[in-house]
């Protein structure tokens, strides 16, 4: 692993030059640009929070739009992500066929981009905080756990690597995988606290709660809200948790994708 | 001198047949049936096929090995091990220094970026840093001669355009191995010059460099050593005027090959040639003849099945297996009625021969009334060589008459 990491080091520039190509290739000839990378989740947060008016989601007592889209904007990273990593190797088999480089820089450069895109979309969060709490005047404490958000991005970042490289090696083989992918995201969202609040789950069953929780998007999500709209230290239990889920699946992913990686040339 | 490359017994083995990638369904009930001992379905029946096999060779560092063969023969395979691309079944491949392939130019270009930001996603991935192409971006567009263009995408280039930047990119890469698979078909006659050049530069700038090409001159003017690969072997290395004649032994061979169905030792060919001549215009059996001389080729066929209304096809290839000639009974007007078992049928063929100066080889074919299928024919096969003809060079014959008129002035 320490040999795959050398070689990704080795060809830096090539990862560097992909992810730029995705990201100029992604919002070229497009009249609204990277502000795409917001309408998704904002969007989203839109149908959710006519929903909540119709009947109100558990928000924990803050207003649905900066509730709703920090959960919403997480969980696009997340499934961009995944959705462009995972048929990323088969998209560009051209190259893969042709010329030898780490396979692996395909999949990690659409995800740096997605992580580009997100980070628009944070600078939207903020502001939507912003306004919230000086304009509107809701109670939104801050202190000194906003520092702790590079640390959540860096694991829901280690989560999503993970995920993507196992997926997008076994999609070589069984193109199966195109065709689950967009249900079992569905299925996942609604199964994390996106547009709902955890604690809802905990007010019904403490025991639900705990097998909720060890879905590593679920403390991601939670984590965040807690940090930002609430100014308090995470659950660490439970983010611990995920730590070692997200570690565990990125270090398994990653030796079983290199263990294939040889095989790529020839079944693509 | 050290070996920059050095194959070591290398084959390589494809599966081919459509289950190269399947479904999760197919692989799951393949199992089970597997287990269950039963059958399993006609799609999922693979075929092992060698690309290449028990390949050895060492290319020192410095020097330039030429790889010349058939098409089919493992020759991109085999490059495609030595780059990393893929990883032999068997064997080992040992290279020093950094290899960069100049295997398909411009793969990895980007129709939407301009040719300028395609430059450096190109350069990187075949492993240039950006100082690297920086220093060198004005003699890469120097030398693909599009500078005009360089800030277009390259959706709007010509095709051409597109492979004179994919060359310029990957010929200023600087390897210590260099991998070069038949670029130098791209472009305009004046840019494959051009290339072919700069191929020289970097061999003459100590670059190892393995070479495929079915460009005969190229190869001999770049390489002193080739080696030919037929069928996943290699069955010549050494000298590139010994590799050449090697290699057009087996082009010859292959006419034999696509020209119908090959006979399996093991059974009995469909169609048996008893004999099959080539007489000059004096009626001599001949394996040489001169161009402008008639000919006949005299055959006698022996069915060892009953077959309606059979089509005799004759083809004629030249020493790289290029078909120049092909015809049967039936479009040349002489249909062939139906045979019976064990009947001898005797053909005769006249014609002029036409061809200019090289090795030739005729395949003698049979097909079924409706073309669906070739039978299997032993012997059907000759060998002949037309010598140098002071007049005219090249491939045909055509007889020209020059006529100079009245000068006006």
């Amino acid at each position: 692993m320490f040999t795959a990491f050398n070689e990704l080091w080795k060809f830096r520039e090539l990862l560097w030059n992909l992810t730029l190509r995705e990201f100029t290739v992604r919002y070229r000839q497009t009249f609204l640009g990277a502000a795409w990378a917001v309408m998704q989740p904002l969007s989203l947060t839109l149908v959710f929070m006519f929903i909540s008016y119709l009947r109100p989601l558990p928000s924990d007592g803050k207003p649905y739009l900066i509730f709703g889209y920090g959960g919403m904007m997480q969980w696009t990273f997340f499934s961009t992500s995944l959705t462009m990593a995972i048929p990323s190797l088969l998209s560009n088999s051209g190259l893969v066929k042709k010329i030898y480089f780490p396979r692996e820089v395909l999949p990690i450069s659409t995800i740096l981009v997605t992580l580009i895109d997100f980070c628009i979309s944070f600078v939207v969060l903020v502001a939507l905080i912003l306004y919230y709490k000086y304009h509107v005047g809701i109670a939104i404490p801050f202190s000194g756990w906003v520092l702790f958000v590079p640390v959540i991005i860096a694991l829901q970042v280690v989560l999503t690597l993970g995920i993507g490289f196992f997926f997008s090696a076994v999609n070589v083989t069984y193109r199966d995988v195109r065709y689950a992918l967009p249900l079992v995201l569905q299925l996942w969202m609604f199964a994390s606290p996106v547009i709902y609040s955890a604690n809802a789950v905990r007010q019904k069953s403490e025991l639900l709660y705990k097998i909720y929780m060890l879905n590593p998007m679920a403390p991601i999500v939670t984590s965040y809200r807690t940090v930002l709209l609430d100014g308090r230290a995470p659950d660490f239990g439970y983010l611990g948790i995920a730590v070692a889920v997200s570690l565990a699946i990125f270090v398994a992913a990653y030796i079983y994708f290199k263990h294939v990686d040889a095989r790529f040339a020839d079944i693509l | 001198m050290p070996a920059a490359i050095v194959v070591d017994n290398v084959s390589k083995k494809y599966l081919i047949g459509l289950a190269r990638y399947s479904s999760l369904r197919d692989t799951v009930t393949n199992t089970c049936r597997r287990v269950l001992g039963r059958p399993l379905p006609e799609t999922a029946r693979t075929r092992e096929f060698w690309a290449l096999k028990d390949v050895s060779f060492e290319v020192e560092k410095g020097t330039t090995l030429g790889i010349i063969g058939p098409n089919g023969a493992g020759k991109s395979t085999l490059l495609k091990l030595i780059s990393r691309v893929s990883k032999p079944t068997k064997g080992t491949i040992t290279t020093h220094g950094r290899v960069s392939a100049l295997i398909e130019v411009g793969a990895g270009f980007h129709p939407e970026l301009t040719g300028r930001e395609n430059v450096y996603l190109n350069g990187s991935i075949l492993g240039m840093m950006k100082r690297e192409i920086d220093k060198k971006f004005d003699a890469i567009v120097d030398f693909s001669g599009i500078e005009e263009f360089i800030d277009t995408p390259v959706k709007y280039y010509s095709s051409g355009m597109y492979a004179r930047l994919g060359f310029s990119v990957a010929a200023h890469v600087d390897p210590d191995i260099l991998l070069v698979d038949e670029v130098l078909s791209v472009g305009d006659w004046g840019f494959q010059q051009k290339c072919l050049e700069r191929m020289q530069e970097i061999v003459a700038a100590g670059v190892t460099v393995v070479f495929v090409s079915h460009n005969m001159s190229a190869v001999t003017r770049l390489c002193k050593k080739s080696a030919v690969l037929d069928a996943g072997k290699c069955i010549y290395s050494g000298d590139t005027e010994g590799a050449i004649s090697a290699y057009e032994r087996v082009a010859i061979g292959i006419a034999r090959r696509k020209g119908g169905s090959r006979v399996n030792e093991s059974q009995r060919a469909e169609v048996e040639m008893l004999s099959l001549d080539l007489h000059n215009h004096s009626g001599v059996s001949t394996h040489s003849l001169r161009t402008g001389q008639p000919f006949e080729i005299v055959l006698k066929a022996r069915w060892n099945v009953p077959c309606d209304e059979p089509i005799m096809v004759i083809a004629i290839r030249d020493k790289q297996g290029m078909l120049v000639f092909r015809t049967d009974s039936r479009v040349a007007g002489c249909p062939i009625s139906s045979v019976t078992s064990n009947q001898v049928v005797i053909v005769r063929m006249r014609g002029r021969m036409n061809f200019l100066s090289g090795r030739y080889g005729l395949h003698i074919g049979m097909e079924t009334s409706d073309h669906e299928r070739a039978l299997s024919v032993s012997n059907g096969d000759l060998y002949f060589l037309v010598p140098e003809y002071p007049v005219a060079e090249g491939t045909a014959n055509l007889d020209l008459e020059m006529h100079i008129g009245d000068r006006q002035t």
